[in-house]
């Protein structure tokens, strides 16, 4: 069973041995920091329209120029990091209790709980996500809390996978016979012993995922979908800046590279706690 | 008279050590450590921790990522295997130097045969003809014990028991007719009554095609019985060397101990000699 | 005093058309205070009878008595009788949890089982096994081989059983560290005053430890050996 380096050796040691991760982890925390102290940091309210300002290019005034309502794009681009952030972590916080829930239950008791629960995951893998989350937006209504809902419940198949294949194999071994063997049943055995063994292989599947989840945010949000307008939020932000392109490229350049650079952090994150967690490597 | 020329020894080492590429503090892994093997069956013996599987690595150019080697000497068959390139030892290995680990079902590739596999190696290290290497692949076979049979070419090594999918290992390694075999811990996985045979199999080709053996096992009474000389093992160093045969009167307390620690219908209801590290460790100067 | 004693225990694998029986028709019995061997190839059904025994295995057919009570097939083991067996596992690396300290691991069953001073106890089970009460706060990847296996018999020793079952405790052990586990064993069980049934496929581990032992083939007791006969073989 994997036991991820940095876990027992301490952060410095895993920083020094995967520069990808400690890059990832900076960007995030960096990007977490900046939204948090957006309201400091902005130079102008976020949904202030001065329409004497429309359209302007990047200067001393406004350095990242203005949008088509005359707002100060690099204020909603700090204040616009809050949803897209709130809502990676709205959708990691549902998916992976649910998916782990559904996993460990599965491989534990086996028979036709398995069965059916990994027939509920087969389904809803098959949907293509975006697509169900789009139905699901459009029966609830659009909305932050929607659209992480909606993202949760198509993203949850995956944990469940990771977690009833874990479960399975601790099954066999000896770690639960042990256990079972101090008279340890039920809930304790799986939450104390089970559960703990499916976290390694989740952590990498989550900063993996949470990259792929910073892009669909973005894609619900040039949608229309997520928050709504006037609200700053990047995905909305390229929506009206793609209207401007040809001329105002950098309306829809900055908060798509701002979406970039998050998604990419996120994928250096995975790569790197791929690596730690290698033993090869270590 | 005319002094016929003498052959260099197979494997000559002297001064080999082994230590973490980022050293910090940590000692060498293996230090100083030097022998020579010709063709006879030499074994190496120590405990986990002792560094002879690193030993045998570092021989083969096989060490892991992380971990760097030296030594003064290091040749086979008048060979300085450290200039050799990556290319070199490609052509080495599975050809005149051959490897035969511990778990055949961690060392054999899962998704190919063993028909494929050992026809794989074949053809990398030389250019028979099918017919001819057919021939060789069944010749092979019964020399391990194994019925050179269509059913057993197509196994894959998950479908062979522990003792077959060694003697698989152990055909493969030797079908290119090596000069010297280095058998790390080989029959460590099996079963006690499949050791015997294994090891007897393998000091016999060893012995019939005039091979070296270099054979590291933790085991001493066991190698006792197979090889001609001992090196014993401790904490990355050799600290004994004897003729198998003497080992019962081995006078180094580490080689005593290893020896007559072993249970049996006569130790019965009596305590087994055990090792007293701290004295050893005293005894080497740590 | 029979601590066990079988009859016609068996148990079946696989499903219609394919049932192999790994275990058939085993007719056990095993004296209170002995050492008691039970050897034979891989495959032969040594391990699944442990487990029967360790009642890890419920589904099984036939008579078990244990612990002088009578057990059902299908039931866990509770109380007295869960507490009077315990077992200490071939791999200490795969039966110690890997994300648990050895202190976890040694507390935990003892709060399942509501016992008070669990901290002396942990200590004590730790010097018995004569292993650092430092390494309560390790895990079990910083010990070696030796030191995780002493870490499962402090475990099994927690509960102060009648019966310790070894599922080949030293297999994976150097000879001479297995030296050390033997004698262990053999000190902690005069002192426990325990039974012991040991499986190995090394029959001069079980020459060594055993009073009694039984070889096993193809899920059946061949033959029983006395103690003067294992002397000999």
């Amino acid at each position: 069973m994997r036991f991820p380096a940095w876990q027992s050796t301490g952060w410095q040691s895993a920083a020094r041995r995967s520069p990808a991760a400690m890059i990832g982890a900076v960007i995030i925390a960096l990007s977490l920091a900046l939204a948090v102290a957006a309201p400091w940091l902005a130079p102008y309210a976020p949904n202030q329209p001065e329409l004497g300002q429309r359209l302007e290019a990047p200067s001393a005034a406004h350095l990242l120029g203005t949008d088509g309502l005359g707002r100060d794009v690099l204020s909603r681009l700090l204040y616009g990091a809050r949803p897209t952030l709130a809502l990676v972590a709205l959708v990691a916080a549902g998916m992976v209790p649910i998916g782990l829930a559904a996993g460990i239950v599965a491989g534990y008791y086996g028979g036709w709980l398995e069965r059916a629960l990994m027939g509920l995951t087969n389904i809803v893998m098959a949907f293509p996500r975006l697509i169900l989350a789009l139905a699901f937006v459009g029966l609830l209504g659009p909305g932050l809390i929607n659209a992480a809902l909606a993202l949760s419940l198509t993203s949850w198949p995956a944990y469940a996978r990771l977690a009833r294949a874990e479960t399975r194999t601790l099954r066999r071994s000896d770690y639960l016979a042990a256990a079972e063997m101090q008279g340890m049943v039920g809930s304790r055995l799986l939450w104390g012993h089970v559960l703990p063994a499916c976290v390694p292989g989740m952590q990498v599947r989550l900063a993996l995922d949470l990259a792929g989840i910073v892009l669909a945010a973005a894609a619900l949000g040039f949608l229309g979908l997520g928050v709504q307008p006037p609200t700053a939020e990047w995905g909305l932000m390229i929506a009206e800046g793609s209207k401007v392109v040809f001329d105002q490229w950098w309306l829809a350049a900055i908060p798509g590279a701002a979406i970039f650079t998050l998604a990419i952090a996120f994928n250096l994150l995975a790569d790197g706690l791929r690596d730690l967690g290698d033993p090869a490597r270590a | 008279m005319i002094q016929p020329v003498r052959e260099p020894p197979l494997l000559v080492v002297e001064g080999l050590s082994v230590h973490l590429a980022r050293a910090a503090g940590r000692g060498p892994l293996v230090e100083d450590l030097s022998l020579e093997v010709d063709v006879e069956r030499v074994a190496l013996v120590g405990e986990s921790g002792s560094g002879k599987s690193l030993t045998a690595r570092a021989l083969l150019g096989l060490l892991p990522p992380g971990l760097r080697s030296e030594a003064r000497r290091l040749e086979f068959a008048g060979r300085d295997l450290r200039a050799c390139s990556p290319r070199d030892w490609a052509a080495l290995r599975g050809a005149s130097l051959a490897l035969v680990l511990q778990d055949p079902r961690h060392a054999l590739n899962p998704v190919l045969s063993v028909g494929q596999q050992l026809d794989e190696i074949l053809r990398l290290h030389g250019r028979l003809p099918r017919a001819r290497r057919r021939e060789r692949i069944a010749e092979m076979l019964e020399a391990v014990g194994l019925p050179p049979s269509a059913r057993l070419l197509a196994a894959y090594p998950h479908q062979l028991s522990g003792g077959m999918g060694q003697r698989a290992m152990i055909a493969m390694m030797l079908i290119n007719g090596p000069r010297l075999l280095i058998a790390d811990e080989p029959t460590s996985a099996l079963d006690a009554e499949l050791r015997e045979q294994v090891l007897e199999l393998i000091t016999t080709l060893v012995a019939t095609r005039r091979m070296g053996l270099l054979l590291i096992s933790h085991d001493l009474q066991s190698v006792a019985r197979h090889c001609e000389r001992v090196l014993i093992m401790y904490r990355g160093r050799i600290v004994d060397r004897c003729a198998a045969a003497e080992l019962a009167r081995a006078t180094h307390p580490y080689t005593q101990t290893l020896w007559s620690c072993r249970p049996s219908g006569s130790t019965y209801g009596k305590p087994l000699p055990t090792l007293d590290r701290d004295a050893i460790d005293a005894s080497l100067g740590r | 005093m029979s601590l066990i004693h079988s009859e016609a225990l068996g148990v079946e694998f696989g499903e219609h058309g394919e049932r192999r029986h790994i275990l058939q028709d085993l007719d056990l019995t095993v004296f209170e205070g002995e050492s008691f061997g039970l050897v034979g190839r891989s495959g032969c059904g040594k391990s699944t009878l442990l487990r029967v025994l360790a009642g890890i295995n419920r589904v099984w057919t036939g008579k078990l008595r244990l612990l002088d009570r009578d057990v059902v097939p299908g039931r866990r083991f509770v109380g007295d009788l869960r507490r009077g067996v315990q077992m200490v596992f071939q791999d200490p690396y795969a039966s110690l949890h890997p994300r648990h300290t050895v202190g976890r691991a040694l507390t935990e069953p003892l709060v399942v089982h509501g016992v008070s001073d669990v901290a002396e106890r942990v200590v004590a089970a730790l010097s018995e096994v004569k292993l650092d009460p430092a390494v309560a706060a390790r895990r079990p990847q910083q010990l070696s081989g030796g030191q995780r296996q002493r870490v499962a018999i402090a475990r099994a020793l927690l509960l102060q059983p009648r019966l310790l079952l070894l599922d080949e405790p030293t297999a994976a052990l150097d000879l001479s560290v297995q030296a050390e586990i033997l004698n262990l064993l053999n000190q902690l069980k005069r002192q426990h005053a325990m039974t012991l049934v040991l499986v190995s496929h090394d029959r001069d581990v079980i020459a060594h430890m055993c009073d009694r032992a039984a070889e096993m083939r193809g899920g059946r007791i061949a033959r029983v050996l006395t103690g003067g006969e294992l002397r000999l073989a």
